[in-house]
């Protein structure tokens, strides 16, 4: 029977390495299925845009019951008429670095 | 002591050695595999889970009646498509089916939710919608796992490893769209409906064409436009093709034939593609199964009117999750190319048919009739 002819010092090596590509993949793939749950969690930002008659646009926080389309009295555009001409939502900027992220940080 | 290590080291070679001429390999292969897709099918039960728990949350709130029960109904609900070795009329029954299909949401989720109004019971029949595609998703890799251990198929089991990540893309994509419709912004498919509104003008009062779908009238360069889009805001597809069909044969029948017809829709981009990309064709620019497309393309063709297409280009989790701002942006460059196309083809008195194809939730309108 022919030997292996490896020795012992890079048996242990050889099961070490082994040992640890195991570990980093079990460690990876933990790391992908808390990614997609915070991924799923996001908190979009939703804007609605405001027209006014005057020719003036505003923008302010989504609330519900905002559609496109519906007119605005007072408020945004004062004594004017205006309508929400669009609505559209802002993914909160993914996380950077090791663990930190950039949620809570002021905005402009 | 080194003898005996070296003894057996040998011996686990060549067992090792052996075992693969007998497939040792493939098997362990199947093991990883297995045990990885076995890894994301828990994912893919915790969406659907999630999915159904947030749909009856909504349901509960909204005071639904059996909200389980409704629930268990859509997700379980099935349509067996119509006969196609004969395709005599084809488009008919299938149209038929999928009329039906819809009514029957529609009237159990209006006998559950009494108190609701149409747009909250909108968002509820396509949450729920969501909740059984996830519950397909699941039940279906569910299903080919199990086959592929059960026969041994290690082909199945393989591709089914391969396609994971797409599926679980998929999945993760509609489980975030559930969120999105429950809140009831715009989604990029809303770019059909949103282009027509602003074409139509925000006071322009629109009428019903059928039960979910409306049409308007504006001008513009001494052309006369006839706008059709789904009804809003609540989550609706409409019947666009249906109701173009008979605003066309209604202009038609006051002597006035259309000399142009422009659908507007969001389409899907290529990888690589810039989201928002505007681009024009010939043809009608819509995506669902036929019935409403061909419809497009009968009227077109039995009057000789030109269809043009005008699309906002998108990816697919972008097309049914809120509106990006991209997107958002690109309609106005969508409004200019459809004006742009009405004054090229079309000359001072000439009719304009627009129709805006896609979801009209968070697209409303002033409808004839009604205080909104």
């Amino acid at each position: 029977m022919a030997s292996t002819g490896m020795p012992q010092w890079m048996q242990s090596i050889f099961i070490f390495i082994l040992l640890a590509v195991t570990i980093y993949l079990m460690i990876k793939q933990t790391k992908e299925v808390k990614e997609l749950q915070e991924r799923i969690q996001r908190k979009v930002k939703r804007i609605t845009v405001i027209e006014c008659v005057d020719g003036s646009k505003k923008e302010r926080p989504y609330r519900e019951g905002d559609y496109i389309g519906l007119k605005i009295e007072g408020g945004e555009c004062g004594e004017n008429v205006g309508y929400i001409t669009a609505i559209y939502g802002v993914e909160p900027q993914p996380s950077q670095g090791k663990g930190k992220s950039d949620q809570g940080k002021a905005t402009p | 002591m080194a003898t005996w290590i070296s003894a057996i080291s040998q011996l686990l070679f060549l067992i090792i050695f052996v075992a693969l001429f007998f497939g040792a390999n493939q098997r362990l292969q199947i093991y990883v595999w297995t045990k990885d897709i076995r890894a994301k099918l828990v994912i893919l039960d915790r969406m659907r889970k999630d999915a159904s728990k947030r749909t009856m949350d909504f349901m509960v709130k909204n005071k639904a009646r059996e909200p389980s029960k409704l629930l268990d109904k859509v997700v379980n609900f099935f349509v067996i498509p119509p006969v196609d070795i004969e395709p005599t009329d084809i488009i008919r029954r299938l149209e038929h089916l999928f009329n039906l299909r819809t009514r029957r949401f529609r009237e159990d989720f209006k006998s559950a939710m009494p108190e609701a109004d149409e747009v909250t019971r909108s968002k509820a029949e396509t949450a729920a919608e969501i909740t059984a595609a996830l519950d397909f998703i699941y039940r279906y890799v569910r299903h080919l796992l199990l086959t592929g251990e059960k026969t041994k198929n290690w082909i199945l089991i393989m591709q089914l490893q391969l396609v994971m990540p797409q599926i679980l893309q998929i999945a993760e994509t509609y489980r975030k769209a559930l969120d999105d419709f429950l809140v009831g912004a715009p989604i990029g498919d809303a770019a059909g409906p949103i282009v027509a509104v602003r074409l139509a003008g925000y006071e322009t009062p629109w009428r019903l064409v059928t039960e979910d779908t409306v049409a308007a009238e504006t001008t513009f360069e001494g052309r006369r436009i006839v706008v059709v889009k789904a009804k809003g805001p609540e989550s609706n597809v409409g019947r666009p093709g249906y109701a173009t069909y008979k605003v066309i044969e209604e202009l038609v029948e006051s002597g006035r034939r259309p000399n142009l017809m422009i659908t507007v829709d969001a389409a899907l981009k290529l990888e690589g593609e810039d989201t928002g990309l505007v681009a024009e064709g010939v043809g009608a620019a819509i995506g669902d199964i036929g019935p409403e497309k061909i419809k497009f393309e009968r009227i077109a063709a039995k009057y000789e009117i030109p269809l043009r297409a005008v699309i906002v280009k998108m990816g697919m989790d972008e097309a049914i999750l809120t509106m990006k701002k991209e997107i958002s942006d690109a309609l106005g460059k969508a409004v200019e190319r459809v004006k742009n196309i009405i004054l090229r083809e079309t000359s001072e008195g000439d009719t304009v048919v627009v129709i805006g194809v896609g979801n009209s939730m968070g697209v409303g309108q002033i409808l004839l009739g009604t205080a909104s």
